[in-house]
């Protein structure tokens, strides 16, 4: 069996010593004391001392606000077998660069630092439903498309002509969107649950005959069947000791603890993933991050645009490798309504992190994440009534 | 499956256990301790690994009722809490450094005793993996280490990370391409294809 790079990290980790018997003795005491002092529920990350400042949420399950990191960006298009994704213009009268983005996020700061989102009170539990897919490109026998297939032979068209999957350099290559429904309900001491359905379905018509073709593999994705989860304060990334000044924020966004050190993209990424973090994120620390997000170079305006749920908002978006990353924000609330990834560029996206971004039509939006319902509710499973479906 | 053979109470009935009897929860500790710890010694070196897993444990235990009961596993809860502390301790390391109780750059990040960023304490082949681990960033090195150091199929990383299966996937072959970036043009490892089936069969292996 040849060894891959996998193989050398099982390696170094197999490498790794043993705890020794004196650093076992004090975690089982340590563990121990915890055991005497309390048998109930501790959120043992904890909320700092102004933690009546940080009661205003915007509650997100973290597993979809990751996935649209991963994104770095989205877009709004059908997810329908027939469709093929829709597509932005990369360059045009809508799009401003600069200092009018900058604009659009100061004001945006300004807009969610007075914001009055719901908090949920004792036994009450904030709702969020959201949508997103991502699009992969598998091959024929359902692992993800190696990178040394050649782009050209497979994005060779342009954006109003859908790929052939079928050329033969490109291997028997389908698209398939990875697509997660998800709802939470997540009480004001972030406790609560979350239903997770997961799907798959074809990019395009084309791209299901080419995995018929291939002997149907199975995918490994969704199984379509929704799983529930408990939420608890300790699967929320703990934002409490995040600094508050958009200059001292940024540079712990380029430190490395998001991503690559020193990449804008990565910052920008970051910024949409907080302003979806569901635990104490204050109006200050959400604000905080629009004006990070305003000192990275390169961020465009791109005017209106609609998110994948046809929610309108004012579009802000950083490229990089080819992908577009977008911000969507409500215009009148300054709340994050989605994220949207589109290849703008599909031959320069050899480094992009959505690896499909190579095998689409210039244009194409390859990964989306929408808020498509929110609002405080009374238990567990319910759902806000239709009038208070709005989460503005 | 779970590190118990069929006399012996799985995971899942232990925590259930210990919801009325706290002290049973050691067993938990028995069984998983040493997995967690080497996790994040190879990351954070002993020091830090000693307080980051002992802490992993006493947030296990305070949270042992929000435990999805009818999950099969533990570990991926288990892996997930250290994980999020794992992060946390990063972003405070940065804070300090930030404050100037470091003194360190991305390119020289000092942190003590981290397997990682110091090849004094690894030689051969193993020192070469360090060193590449430690040019790519925090979050792909953790899960290719969470990957190594289980046998964790997608949907188990997924739920360590919080994240959908299809999102660990993305994520997980991009931490590949970059570790495999940094090891170098030299490189005699396969595929994509084969590695990924490599990963596959251990899943299928692990869902039986």
């Amino acid at each position: 069996m040849r060894t891959d790079e996998l193989d050398l990290v099982r390696r170094f980790a197999q490498d790794g010593p043993e705890p020794p018997a004196d650093v076992m003795d004090r975690a089982r005491k340590r563990l121990t004391g915890a055991m005497a002092t309390s048998a109930e529920v501790v959120p043992l990350i904890t909320s700092s001392d102004t933690a009546l400042d940080r009661r205003r949420r915007r509650f997100v399950l973290p597993a979809v606000a990751a996935a649209a990191v991963l994104a770095l960006a989205g877009a709004a298009v059908g997810v329908t077998v027939s469709g093929g994704g829709s597509a932005r213009p990369s360059t045009g009268v809508g799009i401003h660069r600069g200092s009018l983005a900058a604009t659009e996020l100061d004001r945006a700061a300004r807009l969610v630092a007075d914001d009055s989102t719901p908090v949920p009170g004792p036994g009450e539990y904030l709702y969020t439903e959201t949508d997103s897919a991502t699009l992969v490109a598998l091959n024929s026998a359902g692992n993800l498309t190696p990178p040394d297939v050649t782009p050209s032979t497979i994005v060779g068209q342009s954006a109003s002509s859908a790929p052939n999957p079928n050329t033969p350099d490109a291997g028997a290559t389908y698209r398939v969107w990875d697509e997660t429904h998800a709802q939470s309900w997540v009480d004001a001491n972030d406790n609560g649950q979350a239903r997770l359905t997961f799907s798959t379905s074809f990019f395009s018509p084309q791209d299901k005959s080419v995995w018929q073709a291939a002997g149907s593999p199975p995918a490994d994705v969704a199984t379509g069947a929704p799983s529930t989860a408990s939420l608890s304060a300790s699967g929320f990334p703990d934002v409490t000791g995040l600094p508050t000044d958009p200059q001292a924020l940024l540079r712990t966004l380029e430190s490395g603890a998001y991503g690559a050190a020193n990449d804008p993209s990565v910052a920008f990424s970051a910024v949409g993933e907080l302003l979806q973090d569901p635990k104490d994120t204050s109006a200050a620390f959400r604000s905080a991050l629009y004006q990070a997000a305003a000192l990275i170079p390169g961020t465009e305006a791109l005017g209106t645009i609609a998110d994948h749920a046809g929610q309108q908002g004012q579009g802000i978006g950083l490229t990089k490798d080819g992908v577009r990353s977008e911000l969507v924000v409500d215009p009148s609330s300054g709340q994050l309504l989605g994220t949207e990834d589109v290849a703008l560029d599909p031959s320069a996206a050899s480094d992009a992190l959505i690896q499909s971004a190579r095998v689409v039509p210039a244009g194409t939006i390859v990964s989306w994440w929408s808020v498509v319902d929110s609002g405080i509710v009374a238990s567990v499973s319910s759902t806000p009534a239709p009038s208070n479906g709005s989460n503005s | 499956m779970i590190g118990a053979t069929d006399r012996e109470p799985s995971d899942r009935d232990v925590l259930r256990a210990s919801l009325k009897d706290p002290a049973r929860f050691g067993i938990v500790f028995d069984r998983h301790f040493r997995s967690v710890y080497r996790f994040l010694e190879r990351q954070v070196g002993a020091t830090a690994a000693e307080d980051l897993a002992a802490e992993t444990f006493t947030v296990a235990f305070a949270q042992r009722r929000t435990f999805d009961a009818r999950r099969r596993d533990v570990r991926p809860w288990l892996f997930g809490i250290a994980i999020n502390l794992l992060r946390n301790h990063r972003r405070a390391e940065v804070t300090r450094r930030d404050l100037g109780l470091r003194q360190a750059t991305p390119e020289h990040r000092a942190i003590d005793e981290d397997p990682v960023h110091d090849s004094a304490v690894v030689t051969g082949e193993v020192a070469r993996v360090a060193k590449a681990l430690a040019r790519i960033d925090d979050e792909s090195r953790a899960l290719l280490l969470l990957v190594a150091s289980t046998d964790f199929n997608i949907e188990q990383a997924a739920e360590s990370l919080h994240i959908s299966p299809a999102a660990t996937r993305t994520r997980l072959w991009r931490a590949r391409q970059q570790l495999r970036a940094e090891l170098g043009a030299s490189n005699r490892y396969t595929d994509e294809s084969s590695s990924a089936r490599d990963i596959r069969g251990e899943a299928s292996k692990e869902e039986q």
